[in-house]
């Protein structure tokens, strides 16, 4: 009789160890789904970068209309002021980060200045003044679309100077920067 | 028999475990890829856009219209004084906003006074499900000259 006993006993322990055995297999299948799970996840989510050069180039641009046109007037001195000057005025620079080789050549920013000329479609009369900067070459660009192209802005808006003389502006920018905006 | 039953029980209860840690890890992975749907639940945006909330150049339009100056009066004083939207400065407001800007803003751009209907930009409707930004200015106590941009 008790040798029976110790014989189910036996066997119901053997028993438990199989299904600890299953159990721990179970376990680590799971764990090993979860984890998977979990860096297939942070690679899809981080490993895209985002492309934030519209909203650069938009900045770039508002940055721009700042230096042009300020409290609805544009600025006093802005027919006097040269290319040059004009972007150390804006306290603007073309800098980039160190990266793939770029250079001064990831941004083009070009201002207009023309008379509001009601009889024409654009409003845009004779050209009085244009400022540019950057990399030109990138404005060839702006008609393409695809995420590899750069971004281009192009704003246009209405100023008149002190003496009530009625302008539109316009404003273009540019910003490239693929390899850092785009997988 | 008392066994069997026991196993059973464990068993469905660990099918049932597995099916819920698997359909949330595909809700995760789901919402973390970022398709549409998700997009809209968590608002991911791998293409980021400028928000047009306070666009800069309306702004700027919108500044430089009220100081524009017709006859010495300027558009700020003669929207104050009846008939507040005149020739004047109703088609000017009508060939800055309407026209000018029309290529960035579609969807509508209107100007008036404290919502009132007038004879350039009709009274303003705005397109469902959009979202727009109002620029404004005070005239008087009682009075402000609006100019409201559907953007989205």
């Amino acid at each position: 009789m008790i040798n029976n006993k110790k014989t189910i006993f036996c066997r119901l322990l053997k028993n438990s160890k199989g299904t600890d055995k299953i159990l721990s297999i179970y376990w680590l299948a799971i764990l090993f789904i979860v984890a998977a799970g979990i860096v297939y996840m942070v690679v899809v989510f981080y490993g895209e970068p985002y492309d934030v050069r519209e909203i650069e180039a938009t900045l770039l641009a508002n940055k721009i209309s700042d230096c042009v046109s300020d409290g609805g007037y544009l600025k006093s001195n802005i027919f006097s002021l040269d290319n040059a000057y004009f972007f150390r005025e804006c306290s603007i620079n073309f800098e980039v980060e160190d990266f793939k080789g770029w250079n001064l050549d990831q941004f083009y920013v070009e201002t207009e200045i023309y008379d509001f000329d009601d009889t024409k479609n654009n409003f845009q009369g004779d050209l009085l003044k244009k400022f540019s900067q950057g990399n030109v070459a990138l404005k060839d660009f702006c008609s393409e679309k695809g995420k590899n192209f750069p971004k281009c802005v192009n704003r246009k808006f209405y100023a008149i100077d002190e003496s009530n003389n009625q302008h539109i502006i316009g404003v273009l920018s540019i910003v490239r920067k693929t390899e850092k905006n785009v997988r | 028999m008392l066994d069997k039953k026991a196993q059973i029980g464990e068993t469905i209860t660990w099918v049932v475990a597995t099916l819920i840690i698997v359909v949330v890890l595909l809700i995760s992975i789901f919402i973390a890829s970022g398709s549409d749907t998700a997009k809209k639940i968590i608002g991911i945006e791998k293409n980021a856009q400028y928000s047009r909330e306070s666009d800069r150049a309306v702004g700027k339009s919108f500044f430089s219209y009220l100081l524009t100056k017709e006859s010495g009066e300027s558009v700020y004083s003669s929207l104050q004084k009846p008939p507040e939207i005149n020739n004047f400065n109703g088609n000017l407001a009508v060939k800055i906003f309407k026209e000018l800007h029309k290529e960035d803003y579609l969807k509508q751009i209107w100007f008036g006074i404290n919502l009132k209907p007038n004879d350039f930009f009709n009274s303003y409707a705005p397109p469902t499900h959009t979202r727009f930004f109002i620029k404004k200015i005070k005239l008087n106590s009682k009075d402000e000259a609006m100019l409201m941009v559907a953007y989205d």
